[in-house]
């Protein structure tokens, strides 16, 4: 289990900053904040930012359906697997919300008009089931809801499935659609941010909350249509992003997960590190073996500093590049684990680590100073990590080739 | 076409198996009481989805020490649903933002976080939902290993919202079918030395006929009572097996339960031996 490889041979995206990973990767290399998101809501008078996907918006239940066709159908694509091997794919669903925005935006048309509202009965599986489906997907199906760390958790049990021979294929999704109630809540508990969105930074005060679904097809060790132009050696940082990939593979090999139970929605700095300890061992990998890092980083004051002092302590206090990128599409709750995993992919397969937005000063509590511009991301392992509510810790190991 | 999609043949060893029903009636049954039995002080200002987990976990391990990184697995298949209804509507009608607390247990990982908090526990928490198969499947996941622990905690556990008539209207129910809350808890070990009982096998087919023709031709033990899918009253379809091979336990009478259940696109077969 230890080295076991589950290839990223398929991968879809779509969240604020458009459709696809060339598109991600052209904008996170900018570095640059979405200028005006959108407010649909007010809390104590004052308008609550949310990044919506392109086509999305406020009470469109339908946008989440959209988004799922859009990035399952692009990563199927880009698999490529037979007929037969995708209709015996696992199916495995990440996500805090689930369907709460089409139960959200039908209780909204209900009332609106007038008719007698009922809020239907919240489907854990409903997702899944929908993407099943749509793509005539008929192997086993799971949905694992575990707040923040929802997808990441889908996709550590994917990889256990495929290391065990129990699947041949797996279709991970991360799936976060738009939902009053969601952006109501963290508003209610004054976690989204007043000054702007800066991860890690001395006066970051918290984050803003985006939608998007990201979707990858896992195979096993030995799936070959996968590293079409392998190129050695450390890459200048891009220029033309989507024009010459650097590579075009990546694969998920090694992570873990906790529970940390000292707090329902804070997280410790020793709990995060212990996870993130072990999903390097898990990988078989060193401290040393690990070229950068995609840290969750909120933006909120004590998730980042429970965060950041874990990786300083993790990396004896010199870490490798570290980046946290949700200023740029957004918070994307249950489904941040596999699209922040997909985002850094985009980037690395044009040689570059993104730069951190709205990072402006290092705070001493943490000592951490996340990377402000593009860096040169060359070969090796990328430590990605996921924390939620409920004490979820997750962390997952990213490599090429 | 492979006929068993899936075969998980690794032994879990069921040191505690406790089923927790309590009938719904006009009005919800209180469960603090009852909870206060098994966990004296137990958290406050949690929601009622929350509490069944809490009772049902505490009343399967009675006092007994897990081991600080035993993971836990929580099936769900609707989850909170009253608190569901309570916030969604609050929120949509008024626009005003849900209490924070209220917000907070509506996480579905909350009530395994409250069962690790308070066992002291710290392994993997994870609430999975395979739709009416969500407690077979969390077997299956067990089964896997991941977590390279010998123990784990596997609950499931739903709860009703009121007024039932609209539950029921919710789950798509005829009116006046009976309804009960549940919260059903195994405790496996790979160390105990005197299981109550063990799961022999966990298998996965495409269909409950699939299941059923193959678990036809198993050599099973002599005296082995089948029970394949049907409905139990007022018990969620997805809590049946969790319901099944808890009350095999504690009727203490046959040596094996085959259990056998499927929905619209899988069905599992569940082995488990006294």
């Amino acid at each position: 289990m230890a080295s076991f490889r589950a290839n990223i041979i398929g991968t879809g995206l779509v969240s604020a900053l458009g459709r696809g990973l060339p598109a991600h990767a052209r904008a996170l290399a900018t570095g640059a904040m979405p200028a005006s998101p959108q407010a649909p809501a007010k809390f104590l008078g004052q308008p609550v930012p949310f990044l919506f996907a392109a086509g999305s918006g406020p009470g469109d239940g339908g946008a989440l359906l959209r988004m799922l066709e859009a990035a399952v159908g692009d990563a199927l694509t880009e698999a490529a697997l037979t007929p037969e091997q995708q209709a015996r794919m696992g199916l495995f669903v990440g996500s805090t919300s689930l369907d709460l925005p089409l139960l959200e935006s039908s209780y909204m048309k209900d009332y609106a008009r007038g008719a007698k509202p009922l809020i239907q009965a919240p489907g854990y599986n409903t997702l899944a089931q929908a993407i099943a489906r749509r793509f005539h997907i008929e192997g086993p199906q799971y949905t694992l809801s575990t707040a923040c760390s929802s997808s990441a958790n889908a996709t550590l049990h994917a990889r256990s499935m495929l290391a065990q021979g129990l699947i041949d294929h797996a279709l991970v999704v991360g799936a976060e659609g738009y939902n009053a109630l969601s952006l109501l809540g963290f508003a209610g508990l004054m976690l989204l941010t007043r000054a702007g969105y800066r991860p890690f930074d001395r006066a970051r005060d918290g984050l803003v909350l985006g939608e998007g679904v990201g979707a990858m097809v896992l195979g096993k060790n030995g799936d070959a249509h996968q590293f079409r132009q392998p190129q050695p050696g450390l890459p200048a940082p891009v220029i033309e992003i989507g024009v010459r990939p650097y590579f075009s593979g990546g694969a998920i090999i090694g992570g873990a997960t906790a529970c940390d139970p000292t707090s329902p929605t804070g997280a410790t700095a020793s709990r995060v590190g212990d996870v993130l300890a072990e999903a390097l061992d898990d990988a078989g990998l060193a401290e040393g073996d690990i070229v950068a890092v995609k840290a969750h980083g909120t933006g909120t004051p004590t998730n980042d500093q429970a965060e950041g002092q874990a990786v300083m302590q993790l990396f004896g206090g010199k870490p490798p590049p570290v980046t946290a990128i949700k200023p740029a599409l957004g918070h994307t709750l249950g489904a941040c684990g596999v699209i922040e995993v997909l985002c850094v992919l985009a980037c690395w397969r044009e040689g570059f680590l993104p730069p951190t937005p709205g990072f402006n000063e290092t705070d001493p509590d943490i000592g951490l100073t996340p990377v402000r511009s593009g860096v040169p991301l060359g070969p090796g392992a990328v430590l990605c990590a996921s924390t939620g509510f409920g004490g979820n810790n997750t962390g997952l190991v990213v490599a090429h080739p | 076409m492979r006929p068993v999609a899936s075969r998980i043949d690794k032994q879990l060893r069921i040191a505690a198996a406790v089923t927790t029903v309590l009938p719904c009636g006009a009005e919800p049954t209180a469960i603090r009481t009852a909870l206060r039995t098994v966990l004296p002080d137990p958290p406050r200002r949690v929601n009622r989805m929350i509490e069944l987990a809490l009772l049902g976990a505490h009343r399967c391990l009675h006092g007994r020490i897990a081991d600080s990184h035993c993971p836990l697995y929580l099936a769900v298949t609707h989850g909170s649903i009253a608190d569901n209804v309570h916030l969604v509507s609050g929120v949509s009608s008024t626009g005003a933002p849900p209490m924070p607390v209220g917000f907070i247990n509506l996480s579905s990982n909350m009530a395994g976080f409250y069962v690790a908090s308070t066992l002291g526990v710290h392994g993997s928490n994870q609430a999975l939902a395979s739709g009416e198969l969500s407690f077979e499947a969390a077997l299956e996941l067990v089964g896997l290993g991941r977590e390279r622990r010998s123990q784990a905690l596997i609950g499931a556990v739903e709860e009703c919202g009121w007024p039932l008539a609209e539950h029921r209207e919710r789950l798509a129910l005829p009116a006046g079918v009976p309804l009960v809350e549940a919260s059903h808890w195994l405790f496996v070990d790979a160390d105990c030395q005197q299981p109550l009982a063990t799961v022999q096998w966990v298998r996965r087919f495409r269909s409950l006929a699939a299941a059923q023709a193959a678990v036809a031709l198993e050599s099973l033990p002599e005296g082995t009572v089948r029970e394949v899918d049907g409905a139990l009253d007022g018990m969620h379809s997805g809590q049946r097996g969790a319901y099944r091979i808890c009350r095999f336990i504690e009727a203490g009478a046959a040596p094996a339960l085959l259990h056998v259940a499927g929905d619209d696109r899988a069905a599992y077969a569940v082995l488990v031996t006294r």
